[in-house]
C-alpha cells in the first residue's frame, strides 16, 4: 500500500503548517506540485521561475524549506542553493531534480542541500523529506 | 551592333565543305586542268584564309566572354597561311630554293599567338593553381621533346651542309611544335569543360603537331613535295579550328572548371608512364640503330622526368596527408554533432516528458487522496486532466521516436518515409514541401537510411537558411544510380563562400552539407549542392543502386 494511500487531508504527520517556496522553471508543474502540498497541509507561500527569483522570494518570505530544480535560466539551482545556505541559514534547501546524477548530488549537498530528490519520487517521501528538513520528522 | 542568329549547322556545313575542298585539292591536278601550284595556292590556302575567317565569323556569332583567344588563333592561322603564300610562290611560281626565308619568320611567328591563345583560354578554364595538371603537362613534354630533340633537332642541328641560319630555323620548328604540344597537353589534362568544340579543337591542333613532326622527319630525307599527302594534316588543323569556332559550344570552352581534386585516372597514369619511358626507349633504340649521339640529351631528359615524377609523387603524398586531415577534422565534426544531437534529445526529454509525467504523477496522488476521501467529483476531475496530460505525452514521445527512426522507413521504405516527413514538415514549418518518387522497388535498407537523413539534413537546412516558401524534394533511379533531390526556392548562397573551416576545406559553406557528403560517400555514392543567391539551393545525391 502506497505510504500516504488512506490519509485524511492534513496528509502526514508533522507536515502540517509546514511552509514552503517552490522554484521551477515550469509552471504548470509548479501548480501541480503546490496542489498536491497543500493536499498534504504544507503550505505553498510562493513560487518561483528562476533560482534569482527564489532566493529573492525566499528572502522576502523566509519559508521552512525551498524546493528547488537544478537546470535553471538566470541563476541555475545549485547557485541559487549557495547563495540562499549563505544569506538564509534557517532555511532548508530541497533539490528537486530530473537528473540522478551522483556528481550533481555531490554538488548539491556541498552548496548547502538538506537533500536531494528526483523528480518522479512519491510524494509522501518529499513530504517526509520536507519535514524531516525543516527539523519536524518527529 | 546586334548579335546574328545562331545557326546551329554552321560547323557542320564549314566541315563539309572543308572536306570537299580537301579533295578537290588532290583531284584537281590530277585532271590536269590546273597546274598544282595554282591548287596549292587557291585550294590550299583558301582553306587557311576560310578558317580564319570562320573563327572572325564563329566570335561575332557566339560572341565568348573573352574573344581575345579567338584573335590570338585567328591571327596565327593567318601568319600560317600567309607563310604558306610567301614560300610556295618562291617554290613553284618563282622556282627559287630560299631558306630560311620571308616565310619562316611568318611560320615561327604563327606559334606564339598560337600558344599564347591557348594559354588565355587554359587561364580561363582552370583560374586558381593546378600543380598536377602542369606537372603532369610537364612530364609529357619532355619526354616527348627529347624524343623530338634526338630524332629532329639533333639532326638538324648537326647537318654539315647547311649554313648556321638554315640550322636554327630548321630547329626551331620542332621545338616551337614541342612547345604547342606543352600547351595543348595542360590544356587537355586541365578540368575545364570539354563540350564538342573542345573535341574539334584538339583535333586540330593534333592534325598540326602530327603534321609538322611527319614534315621535319620527310625534310631530313628531302622527301617532301608539294601535294603530298601529308597536306591534308594540315588542312585538318584548318578545318577543325574554323568549324570549333563555328560550333554552338565555342563559348563554353574558356567556362572555368568547379573546384576538383584532380584524380590520377588510369588514362592519364598511363600516359604519364609511357612519358616517363620515353627516355630509357630512345636510348635503346639509339643503341639498336647502332648511334651513340645526343647520349648527353636523354641523360638529362631521364634525369628531368624523374625529378618531374618525384615532385607529382610529392603532391600525391601532399593530397593524400591534407585528405587524412580533413578526414579527421571530418570525424571530430561527426561525434561532435552526434554529442550535440544527444545533448539536444537530453534536453528534450528533461523539459517535456520527464517534467510532465512528474507532474503527472502528482495528479495521480491527488485525485487518489480526493478519490479516498469520497471526493469523487474532484477526484473525476483530476483523472480526465490526468488522462488528456498522458495522451498529450504519448503524441509528444511518439514525435521523439519518428524523428530517432521514422517506422514508415523499415516498414513502407524511403518513399513513404519521405513523403511523411514532408508532412511533418510542412506543419511545423509553415514551408509547403512537395515530394514526388518514382521509385519502382525498395532500396536497401542502408540506402533508404542514408538518402532519407541526407533529406532530413538539407530540409533542416531550408528551415535554417533558406527563408523558403516552398521546398520539394525528388527520387528517381535512372541508368542503375538513384538520385534525391532536395530544392527550395528560397536565398540561396553562393557556394565558394566558405563560412566554415573544416566545410571550406570540402568546398561546402557549412557543416550539415558537409556531414550529408560524407554519409554519402562512406555509401559509395556522390552528391552536389547547386545554389546561387537570390535563386533556391538545390541538394542533389546520387547513389549506386545494389
Amino acid at each position: 500500500m502506497p505510504a500516504a494511500w488512506g490519509q485524511a487531508p492534513g496528509g502526514l504527520m508533522g507536515s502540517q503548517g509546514l511552509r514552503v517556496l517552490l522554484v521551477d522553471d515550469e509552471p504548470r508543474l509548479r501548480a501541480q506540485l503546490g496542489a498536491v502540498l497543500a493536499d498534504y497541509g504544507v503550505a505553498v507561500l510562493g513560487e518561483a521561475g528562476t533560482g534569482q527569483e527564489g532566493v529573492e522570494l525566499a528572502c522576502r518570505l523566509v519559508p521552512d524549506v525551498v524546493l528547488m530544480d537544478l537546470r535553471m535560466p538566470e541563476l541555475d539551482g545549485i547557485a541559487a542553493t549557495r547563495r540562499l545556505s549563505e544569506v538564509l541559514p534557517s532555511t532548508a534547501v530541497i533539490v528537486l531534480s530530473a537528473y540522478e546524477d551522483p556528481a550533481l548530488l555531490r554538488e548539491a549537498r556541498q552548496a548547502g542541500a538538506a537533500a536531494y530528490l528526483v523528480k518522479g519520487c512519491r510524494t509522501s517521501d518529499l513530504v517526509e523529506e520536507i519535514a524531516k528538513a525543516a527539523g519536524r520528522d518527529g | 551592333m546586334a548579335r546574328p542568329a545562331a545557326v546551329p549547322w554552321a560547323w557542320r556545313a564549314y566541315l563539309a565543305g572543308g572536306a570537299v575542298i580537301a579533295l578537290a585539292y588532290y583531284l584537281v591536278p590530277a585532271t590536269g586542268l590546273v597546274p598544282r601550284w595554282a591548287a596549292k595556292i587557291g585550294l590550299y590556302n583558301g582553306l587557311g584564309l576560310s578558317a580564319v575567317a570562320a573563327i572572325l565569323a564563329g566570335v561575332r556569332r557566339h560572341r565568348p566572354e573573352r574573344p581575345l583567344t579567338w584573335y590570338l588563333f585567328a591571327v596565327g592561322l593567318l601568319s600560317y597561311v600567309t607563310a604558306d603564300i610567301i614560300f610556295y610562290t618562291y617554290q613553284d611560281l618563282l622556282h627559287l630554293e630560299v631558306f630560311p626565308s620571308v616565310a619562316d619568320v611568318f611560320y615561327l611567328a604563327s606559334y606564339p599567338f598560337l600558344m599564347a591563345g591557348l594559354l588565355l583560354l587554359i587561364r580561363s578554364r582552370s583560374p586558381g593553381a593546378d600543380r598536377a595538371s602542369l606537372l603532369d603537362a610537364l612530364i609529357v613534354t619532355v619526354g616527348v621533346g627529347m624524343v623530338s630533340w634526338v630524332f629532329l633537332v639533333g639532326p638538324l642541328a648537326h647537318s654539315p651542309d647547311v649554313s648556321v641560319a638554315a640550322r636554327v630555323v630548321s630547329m626551331a620548328y620542332p621545338i616551337s611544335d614541342v612547345l604547342l604540344l606543352a600547351t595543348v597537353v595542360r590544356l587537355v589534362v586541365d578540368g575545364g569543360p570539354r563540350p564538342p568544340a573542345f573535341w574539334i579543337l584538339c583535333c586540330g591542333v593534333g592534325g598540326l603537331l602530327v603534321t609538322d613532326t611527319l614534315y621535319s622527319w620527310i625534310q631530313l630525307t628531302g622527301g617532301y613535295h608539294t601535294g603530298s599527302p601529308i597536306d591534308l594534316g594540315w588542312m585538318t588543323w584548318y578545318v577543325c579550328w574554323g568549324a570549333a569556332a563555328l560550333h554552338p559550344t565555342m563559348g563554353a570552352l574558356a567556362e572555368p572548371a568547379p573546384p576538383r581534386e584532380v584524380r590520377l585516372s588510369r588514362w592519364r597514369l598511363g600516359l604519364l608512364a609511357a612519358a616517363s619511358l620515353l627516355a630509357p626507349a630512345v636510348q635503346v633504340v639509339q643503341l639498336a640503330r647502332g648511334q651513340h649521339t645526343e647520349g648527353l640529351v636523354t641523360a638529362v631528359g631521364s634525369m628531368v622526368l624523374f625529378g618531374l615524377v618525384l615532385a607529382r609523387l610529392h603532391g600525391l603524398a601532399g593530397e593524400v596527408a591534407a585528405l587524412a586531415v580533413t578526414r579527421k577534422l571530418l570525424l571530430d565534426r561527426t561525434v561532435q554533432a552526434r554529442e550535440e544531437e544527444r545533448i539536444r534529445l537530453a534536453a528534450e526529454l528533461h523539459d517535456g516528458p520527464i517534467q510532465r509525467l512528474t507532474g503527472a504523477a502528482y495528479a495521480a496522488d491527488l485525485s487518489r487522496r480526493r478519490l479516498a476521501r469520497a471526493d469523487l467529483a474532484g477526484g473525476q476531475q483530476l483523472l480526465d486532466s490526468l488522462e488528456d496530460d498522458i495522451r498529450g505525452e504519448v503524441a509528444a514521445l511518439r514525435r521523439v521516436m519518428v524523428e530517432l527512426r521514422p517506422p514508415a522507413l523499415d516498414e513502407w521504405g524511403l518513399s513513404a518515409a519521405l513523403s511523411d516527413y514532408a508532412k511533418l514538415f510542412e506543419e511545423q514549418t509553415g514551408i509547403a514541401c512537395s515530394v514526388h518518387t518514382d521509385l519502382p522497388d525498395r532500396l536497401a535498407r542502408a540506402q533508404e537510411t542514408v538518402l532519407y537523413r541526407v533529406a532530413q539534413e538539407a530540409l533542416t537546412n531550408v528551415v535554417k537558411h533558406a527563408r523558403a516558401d516552398h521546398a520539394w524534394v525528388a527520387l528517381q533511379v535512372r541508368h542503375g544510380q538513384v538520385t534525391l533531390q532536395v530544392g527550395d526556392d528560397g536565398a540561396g548562397f553562393a557556394t565558394t563562400q566558405a563560412a566554415d573551416p573544416v566545410a571550406g576545406q570540402l568546398g561546402l559553406n557549412h557543416f550539415g552539407l558537409a556531414s550529408m557528403r560524407q554519409q554519402l560517400e562512406m555509401a559509395g555514392g556522390s552528391w552536389q549542392v547547386h545554389s546561387r543567391p537570390g535563386n533556391g539551393t538545390t541538394v542533389t545525391a546520387t547513389l549506386p543502386l545494389g
